[in-house]
């Protein structure tokens, strides 16, 4: 009895693993672009600066850092997201 | 039901190498509909795990002691709860249970993954989950089997280990088994990432839940582990680098660099070759401590005796160390980063040397642990080094740890100047001048107490301090009141501030550490009714002595008045107990605890006329490393509760 129930449910879990087999295959990867791999790059440049600039922020309002220092760092920051930012754009504007 | 679990160990094996092959077609082929049924594989895994899992629970339920690890792990007196815990008292048990958890946790992933489209990594990830879990369930099918029968029945079982008969110890093992099994997911992906060459921080934002949570699921195990021996074990103490307790706290150092430095990965974008090393050490690690735990190479107060399953282990071990820095050798190239930490004077440079103390740590105390099997294979004999060595070593380290983790909060991201620094160093280092002051008025005169006082001062300083500045911003920026700002402040950037909790809740535990270690009391004596034993301000009186029966035990227990200044302010009981099967008895602690001091008694003996022996202790302070690691379990609760507004 127990043999039996468990090869039931095994064979139930079978059918269920194997299902998805018997559809139509489907491609797993997509080819990305080379496009849109820059694309990826360039928005994560841009999210990392942005955010770097958030954290010089708090860090000016907590007191940790001087006034100078954040000026300086935020105009490095923000030109890193700009240079990012114009890159992504005269990269569409060549492919298209 | 003993068929049946035979059966449900061998469908889970087989479902496991099914969906391994599955995937790899999928991976090999392209084909999304293969790497589909390969997950659905590691459910039906997961579902027949449950099954044999549930076929010992029954098992022990019913006292099938025609199966020998039910008959080594319990009796027909057993009470019912510790019959079921019984699973995980012995090693052939716990790896059921490891394959389980895994196996869940492996469905929980494919859950959590459900609305994504699997890409070229995803696979991967499952792969290496598959086969973590067909390791272990290979273990249990060819090698430890829990299904094991004996040829007859025995009348009643073995019993299980009175010391393992507390609610401790009931949730210690499984919590450290959670913790292991956890950091398996983080591995999976950054694996993943490695084949498939993505140096971005995606793997480490994924997976960021699942290492804290381990982290905490590891440091519950401990801390248990600790509260275990201090009640159970009857020497006074909560750790004594015992190997098993060394095994569990090695990996625990290893994730908590991880975990820091990840911080930093997801910031910055940097250290990401760095993230890759800790996590597979953290991994290796995690497994190195079930080998050496269930290897029976050192000896411990709580290990499994020889069990032949050291080699399996030590070869996946060096299967998962050889492969995965093969794999970070292969594709160094594109994780190494260009950026790099822009000043000394910055977070991320005290980040890293955080860093280096934990890793100094985990291989001081990984060097200690393994000490004899070195000794042994270069001069034949056992060396064992004590308490002293892990003392000697490891105290200092941790009180540099400390530091950091004080100097920490006070430096910004990148960059801070020395003028900052003086500004934001003032307060928190005359608050631990200040505490050094009081505490030598005060008589304490140990140098590391004395040092561990102060640095815990000067964190808690440096973490209030921090607090109450970012109050201060965020009230002139919003113009709310101070309490609305301290409370939003804490829930929308819980990430850090649950941070600096799980540092606040480290002060509070250096403390109790600090203080219960160098100025701990102690005394000893036998006596008769009506007689008395001094210790520190109190004293004890021996006013009463009975005897009972309780389900599975024989206890003896004597009462004792507690008084101070004459004054009668407490009674305690310190119980021996026989348990039926047990050949020694053994002592039950009775503690008086409070927020300045433990009163910790122990009954090592009875003499003829009921005479006592008792050892009798005060721990001044203890109960706050209590406190202190709760603090730190809450911290870390608080950073993982998942946010929908960027934090600051």
């Amino acid at each position: 009895m127990e043999i039996a129930t468990l090869l039931l449910i095994s064979l139930l879990l079978m059918v269920y693993t194997l299902l998805p087999v018997f559809r139509p295959a489907t491609p797993l990867v997509r080819e990305q672009n080379p496009l849109e791999r820059w694309r990826q790059a360039l928005e994560q440049e841009k999210k990392t600066n942005l955010k770097a600039i958030r954290d010089i922020d708090f860090e000016l309002a907590t007191g940790k850092i001087s006034a100078e220092d954040h000026e300086e760092l935020r105009t490095l920051y923000s030109l890193r997201a700009a240079d990012a930012i114009a890159a992504w754009k005269r990269l569409r504007e060549d492919h298209d | 039901m003993i068929t049946f679990g035979i059966l449900a160990q061998f469908a889970a094996l087989a479902f496991t190498l099914l969906s391994m092959g599955l995937l790899l077609g999928g991976l090999g082929r392209n084909n999304l509909r293969l790497v589909q049924a390969g997950k659905r594989g590691l459910l039906s895994a997961a579902a027949a795990t449950t099954l044999a899992s549930i076929a010992l629970g029954y098992l022990f339920l019913t006292d099938a002691f025609q199966v020998e690890y039910v008959a080594s792990y319990s009796d027909r007196a057993l009470p019912l709860f510790y019959k079921l815990t019984a699973f995980w008292a012995g090693q052939k048990g716990s790896l059921l249970f490891w394959a389980w958890v895994l196996s869940l946790f492996t469905a929980l992933v494919i859950f959590n993954n459900r609305k994504e489209r699997d890409d070229r990594s995803s696979p991967y990830v499952y792969l290496v989950l598959a086969a973590t879990l067909g390791f272990f369930l290979f273990l249990l099918c060819v090698v430890s089997n829990p299904f094991d029968t004996l040829g007859f029945t025995p009348r009643d079982g073995n019993g299980l280990n009175p010391m393992l008969q507390n609610p401790g110890m009931v949730f210690h093992p499984p919590l450290l088994f959670f913790g292991y099994i956890g950091f398996t997911v983080p591995f999976a992906y950054a694996i993943a990432a490695l084949i498939t060459g993505n140096t971005d921080a995606n793997w480490i934002r994924k997976t960021r839940a699942w290492n804290v949570l381990s982290w905490i699921f590891l440091s519950i195990g401990i801390i248990l582990g600790g509260q275990w021996a201090y009640v159970e074990l009857g020497w006074g103490g909560y750790w004594a680098w015992d190997p098993v307790e060394n095994a569990s706290f090695i990996p625990w150092l290893v994730s908590t660099a991880f975990i820091h430095t990840a911080i930093i990965q997801e910031r910055r974008g940097i250290m990401k070759v760095w993230n890759m090393v800790l996590i597979l050490l953290t991994f290796a690690l995690c497994i190195f401590g079930t080998y050496l735990v269930r290897s029976g190479v050192l000896q411990s107060v709580h290990d499994f005796g020889a069990t032949g399953l050291g080699g399996y282990f030590l070869c996946f071990v060096a299967v998962v160390l050889i492969g995965g820095f093969y794999l970070l050798a292969e594709s160094y190239g594109e994780f190494k980063t260009p950026g790099s930490v822009e000043s000394y004077l910055s977070r991320e440079s005290t980040f890293l040397f955080n860093n280096v103390i934990l890793l100094a740590l985990a291989f001081a105390t990984l060097l200690g642990t393994i000490f004899p099997i070195l000794s042994e294979a270069v001069t034949g004999n056992k060396i064992t080094v004590g308490q002293p060595f892990f003392n000697q070593v490891n105290t200092p380290l941790f009180l540099i740890l400390v530091l950091l983790t004080g100097i920490c909060p006070l430096i910004g991201w990148r960059k801070a100047s020395a003028a900052n620094l003086r500004r934001n160093f003032l307060r928190p280092s005359l608050t631990a001048l200040l505490a050094g002051i009081l505490m030598g008025v005060s008589g304490i005169s140990e140098p590391y107490a004395l040092l561990a006082f102060c640095l815990a001062a000067f964190v808690c300083a440096t973490i209030i301090q921090e607090y109450v500045t970012a109050i201060r911003s965020r009230k002139k920026l919003t113009g709310e009141s101070s309490a609305s700002s301290a409370l939003k402040l804490l829930w929308r950037m819980r990430r850090r501030y649950g941070g600096h909790i799980v540092h606040f809740g480290l002060a509070i535990m250096v403390i109790g550490i600090a203080a219960s270690s160098a100025y701990k009391l102690e005394n000893q004596g036998t006596l008769a009714k009506g007689e008395s034993l001094a210790i520190g301000d109190f004293t004890l009186k021996y006013e009463d002595f009975r005897i009972y029966e309780k389900y599975n035990r024989t206890v003896y227990v004597a009462r004792l008045g507690v008084f101070r200044d004459d004054t009668r302010i407490d009674v305690m009981e310190a119980e021996r107990r026989n348990y039926i099967n047990a050949k020694q008895p053994t002592t039950e602690v009775a503690i008086r605890s409070t927020l300045l001091e433990d009163l910790y008694v122990t009954m090592p003996g009875i003499g003829r006329n009921n005479e006592i022996t008792l050892k009798v202790a005060v721990n001044p302070l203890l109960i706050w490393i209590w406190i202190g690691s709760g603090m730190m379990v809450l911290g870390g609760i608080l950073a993982i509760i998942p946010s929908r507004r960027k934090e600051t």
